[in-house]
């Protein structure tokens, strides 16, 4: 039986991360990704998908009445169920191969040129979205410059007057923006 | 705090952390956001110093092997190779993000067009002159640059294609070998099969199981019952193939007594499962404990012990 995320459950969701509901979606966006790049990081290939169960499952005990502490320690509990179950399922060799292979046919090397084409296109389009100091931030931040890619991150939050991590926390959620936007346009240019 | 340092982040990224080690991590950045945001730069830095070919072979190496694996990396591969070209872009023509450098190449330029007013007939022709050679080596260099980045891309398509394709025979072959250990684990063990014919003499068939691939679960003892009239016992012994050119195998009764031994002895080899058929008389059978040995012979001539199996043989009235 397929158990759905109501409003009721995601709203009692965002309280384990936050009282302010529009803090808690942030924070609900931040674990979520995390999530997902676990899920990634294990050889998952519908990471998304494995992401939506954890919460789903978390939500739905909340419901039953069980009481968290510990979001983000509970998620990862979860987390690791959810992991294992799929690692186990039958279809998991399956879709691994599957997957590699539809990815296979997916790239041909006379389209390698056009496909770069429509990339570059379509971040464009994306960057033209983002205001001035966005696209200052990220081009800045993601700089080709390794050798002083330390220092120069700090300077750069000196002189935004903030933390370190939280300019990283900036730079990735406009890279991850950005990259969202890409693969919609792609997506789009596709249909 | 906890602290993680970015090259246990750039080991896990390259799969080079120890099951423990990746778990304690994984556990760090999801119940931690200042640790997942972290985890998140050292990616997106391994990505762009990959696009930009700054990682040593040895990282390139785990990259491609490791990371690569995942077509959602590949695909934010692919999107830092275009925002790694549009930067440089942004960097240098629409002075997006002016750096020091860029504003006293711009102070300097200035300078220059202040001392330009002083003769200002000449030095406008000159200008021109200089704006217009400037200006056709740089659309030379810029064709040169586009040509070298297709290139490059190219190759890079090509080379992420064939790796994915042998990661994809790998996971096919690891597939089928685990379904040849499955089916080889589910045979009856001992499985005796007796042949009788006018023609041929009567052999039981004793398979025995070694390395990885014998079936730790049950901890039987194989028995081989000999029954009157059987001639001959074959034994069939199959395991991981240790990469050896020769193998020696030897028969012991319970005693340690040396009942047979086979100096130079070559599998015969499907996929990576080793076969190794020896017939021997039902006189080198007495009954009771025996113990098959199979040693890899090294390149000094030594020997390697690859599996001891253990069996029982029942005479039967």
């Amino acid at each position: 039986m397929n158990w759905v995320l109501t409003e009721e459950s995601l709203g009692k969701l965002l309280d384990c991360f936050d009282a302010d509901h529009n803090l808690a979606g942030e924070k609900y966006e931040d674990l979520r990704r995390a999530l997902s790049r676990f899920f990634e990081g294990r050889g998952i290939f519908f990471h998304e998908e494995c992401t939506d169960e954890v919460f789903d499952r978390v939500a739905r005990r909340l419901v039953e009445g069980v009481e968290i502490r510990n979001i983000y320690s509970y998620c990862y509990e979860v987390a690791r169920l959810v992991l294992l179950e799929r690692i186990k399922s039958s279809e998991y060799r399956n879709v691994s191969i599957e997957a590699h292979n539809s990815d296979l046919s997916a790239t041909d090397i006379g389209d390698e040129l056009a496909e770069m084409e429509r990339r570059l296109r379509c971040l464009d389009a994306c960057l033209q979205q983002l205001p001035p100091e966005s696209r200052l931030l990220i081009t800045e931040y993601y700089q080709d410059d390794r050798r002083n890619r330390i220092t120069r991150r700090q300077s750069m939050a000196d002189r935004l007057g903030i933390r370190r991590d939280a300019l990283a926390n900036r730079a990735q959620r406009l890279r991850s923006k950005l990259e969202q936007c890409i693969v919609r346009c792609l997506k789009k240019d596709a249909v | 705090m906890e602290s993680i340092t970015d090259k246990k982040i750039m080991y896990y990224m390259l799969g080079k952390l120890s099951e423990n080690e990746q778990a304690t991590l994984e556990k760090s950045f999801i119940s931690n956001p200042q640790i997942f945001a972290q985890v998140v730069d050292v990616e997106n830095d391994l990505i762009d110093d990959y696009v930009r070919g700054h990682l040593t072979p040895g990282e390139r190496e785990g990259f491609e092997q490791y990371f690569l694996t995942n077509p959602s990396r590949r695909q934010r591969v692919q999107i830092a190779e275009a925002l790694s070209s549009r930067f440089g872009q942004a960097v240098t023509t629409s002075g997006i993000a002016s750096t020091t450098d860029n504003r006293s190449v711009s102070r300097r330029l200035l300078a220059q067009i202040r001392i330009l007013h002083t003769a200002p007939g000449l030095i406008a022709a000159l200008a021109t002159l200089l704006f217009t050679l400037g200006g056709a080596w740089l659309f030379n260099e810029t064709r040169r640059l586009a040509q070298e980045v297709r290139v490059t891309r190219t190759e890079g398509a090509r080379r992420e294609r064939e790796l994915t394709q042998q990661i994809a025979d790998e996971r096919r072959r690891n597939s089928q070998l685990a379904g040849e250990i499955e089916r080889l684990r589910n045979l009856p063990i001992p499985q005796i099969a007796p042949s009788r014919s006018s023609s041929t003499p009567a052999i039981a068939t004793l398979f025995l199981l070694g390395g990885a691939l014998r079936d730790t679960g049950t901890g039987a003892i194989p028995r081989l019952i000999i029954s009157p009239g059987l001639e001959q016992v074959r034994i069939v012994f199959k395991m991981e193939d240790g990469g050896y050119q020769k193998y020696r195998a030897e028969l012991q009764s319970e005693s340690g007594e040396l009942i047979w031994r086979q100096g130079v002895l070559k599998p015969r080899l499907i996929r990576s499962v080793a076969t190794f058929t020896i017939t021997l008389p039902i006189s080198k059978f007495t009954g009771g404990s025996y113990t098959f040995t199979i040693s890899g012979v090294n390149k000094s001539g030594g020997l390697d012990t690859l599996s001891k199996s253990s069996f029982r043989v029942e005479k039967q009235s």
